[in-house]
């Protein structure tokens, strides 16, 4: 029997030191403090899977959001969503979860997430609503935003003002037509840089009239007082019309460029006025 | 430019640490961790003796040692703030001498001389005056950046003085402290603006007085070809060509030019004072 004893305490201290278990209360005070990079550093290398299912919530939500902090938005999600419906934080982590999912355009999987959500709130059923409107925003999909957005209540303060401004990028998105690369290169060959001004750029439009023309002008100047045969009036033909090419194909690239940063734009807008309301709502 | 002579600081750091106060479990491990070089788990092993310790000495000790885990990380402005964290009204004087010289010391590694030297200061004051000799080395090279030569080397003499006890000694290295600060052996503070005005009116001369006569030459003869280019052709009534290929050329490389000269004088001044100070440290370190 002593022998028994002896070999079951041993087993007991044994397994006691190998299993890491965490100490949520300086976690805790690392979170607190600001220090992500600790918190994250510290539960990497715990193992806290046999913890009771309280307790194990509490660390996932801390790991999950010393990461999200951290902008490691991937892996931030994948311990978000392990935060089970008991815990206190289960909302607040699901949702940032679908938003981190939506930062990193897996739009599929962030309205999942929001479909997963397990609530009967009304304001969380609003914020859901608002956040699915969102992330159709982000997907371009009009019509699903329409029927998402018809559902939120816009008067609910947290979610108010960025209501409003969600309305205002959903009009100026549908009714954004992209500019035609082929007109804007056209422009551009009968009168350098004004493709560049047609797609948008004023200021790369004007450089490029006032380069060219002028490369143009010393090619002219040259060709009326020397002739098509003298080397200078060659050379600059020669720059003036690499000049005059490439600002054609400039202008071209210019158009799609511009096209990308104007949904890139918006999509960064879009994504802002998403996280507002989390804020709002769960801080 | 500061990591040369780290080694210096990190000696003395040394002497601090192995200070023989009260240790938890947690210092223990957290030293233990820092002494293999594991700063970052070091850093996280002394703020958790900060969290559990109720000793308030210990608490500020901890503080103290992550702030030089983080100089170790290079994560100076984090040093700082945790340096912040240490009250300095309800501490020893010693551990206010700590505090204010790993300050001055990761204020130094930021480049902000003036403040690192204010900290120095405050040592003094904290200790009736004078700075404990092991600190000394620090206010010589802050004293070097922030070019008051002079005084750097007032202080490198008498802490000459101090370290060496045999007068014979004593007064060669004396010899080679007021060697190495004679005038035609300071850095030479190259100014920026005087490299610009310079190029502004020869262009090329910036670049010269930055140390860079070849580039300096090449400045001068491209400029003077552009403009020497645009004249040609408006003598010969090319008008367009003269101002775009001949004028418009010179206006970029005449600007881009001042603009590089200054650039070079602040790289010259930059690589004179680190030679300065290498050669500062090297003295330094055969004193210790």
């Amino acid at each position: 029997m002593r022998y028994l004893i002896t070999l079951l305490f041993g087993f007991l201290m044994i397994s006691g030191f190998t299993q890491k278990n965490p100490d949520v209360g300086f976690i805790e005070h690392l979170m607190n403090r600001g220090s992500h990079k600790e918190v994250v550093y510290l539960l990497d290398r715990s193992d806290y899977d046999r913890l009771p299912a309280s307790r194990r919530d509490s660390l996932n939500y801390m790991k999950g959001w010393s990461l999200y902090s951290m902008k490691k938005l991937q892996r931030s999600s994948v311990n978000l969503e392990k935060v089970s419906p008991l815990s206190r934080f289960y909302h607040k982590s699901h949702f940032f979860s679908a938003y981190n999912k939506a930062h990193l355009s897996n739009y599929t999987e962030a309205l999942q997430t929001l479909k997963d959500i397990k609530t009967t709130k009304d304001n969380l059923l609003n914020l859901r609503h608002f956040e699915k409107s969102g992330i159709a925003l982000l997907q371009r999909d009009f019509q699903a935003f329409s029927k998402q957005f018809n559902q939120v209540d816009t008067t609910y303060y947290p979610i108010a003002k960025s209501s409003g401004a969600m309305k205002k990028f959903a009009h100026t998105l549908k009714n954004h037509s992209p500019k035609s690369p082929w007109v804007a290169g056209l422009m551009s060959a009968v009168i350098p840089g004004s493709g560049k001004i047609y797609a948008g750029k004023t200021g790369q439009g004007i450089s490029s009239f006032l380069t060219v023309g002028g490369l143009g002008f010393v090619a002219w100047e040259n060709y009326r007082k020397r002739g098509w045969k003298d080397f200078k009036t060659l050379f600059f033909a020669t720059v003036f019309s690499a000049f005059y090419a490439g600002n054609i194909h400039g202008t071209v690239m210019t158009v799609s460029v511009t096209e990308n940063e104007f949904q890139k734009e918006y999509d960064k807008k879009i994504l802002f006025h998403l996280h507002v309301p989390l804020r709002n709502v769960f801080n | 430019m500061t990591k040369k002579y780290f080694f210096i600081f990190t000696f003395l750091c040394g002497m601090f640490l192995t200070d023989g106060s009260a240790q938890s479990a947690a210092m223990q491990k957290a030293d233990s961790l820092f002494d293999a070089g594991e700063w970052f788990r070091a850093s996280v092993e002394y703020e958790r003796a900060v969290y559990y310790e109720p000793a308030r000495e210990v608490m500020n000790e901890a503080r103290l040692r992550k702030a030089f885990s983080y100089r170790h990380l290079n994560r100076y402005k984090d040093a700082l703030r945790e340096l912040d964290r240490i009250p300095l009204f309800s501490i020893s004087d010693s551990l206010i001498a700590k505090v204010l010289y790993e300050k001055a010391f990761n204020l130094l590694l930021l480049n902000k001389h003036e403040e690192a030297l204010w900290n120095i200061r405050r040592i003094e004051k904290s200790q009736s005056g004078d700075l404990p000799a092991k600190m000394v080395p620090l206010e010589i090279i802050i004293l070097n950046n922030t070019r008051k030569y002079q005084q750097a080397q007032s202080t490198f003499l008498s802490w000459a003085d101090h370290m060496i006890r045999d007068s014979v000694k004593a007064r060669q290295w004396k010899d080679s402290i007021r060697q190495l600060y004679s005038k035609e052996k300071l850095p030479k503070d190259y100014s920026e603006e005087k490299a610009r005005n310079l190029s502004r009116f020869i262009p090329g001369a910036g670049h010269v007085y930055a140390g860079h006569p070849w580039e300096g030459a090449a400045s001068f003869v491209l400029n003077g070809a552009a403009i020497g280019f645009g004249i040609h052709q408006l003598w010969y009534k090319y008008y367009f060509t003269a101002y775009l290929a001949g004028f418009g050329v010179f206006y970029k490389s005449y600007f881009g030019g001042m603009n590089r000269a200054a650039h070079l004088a602040e790289i010259a001044r930059h690589n004179e004072m680190e030679a300065f100070n290498d050669r500062c440290a090297a003295l330094i370190m055969q004193l210790l």
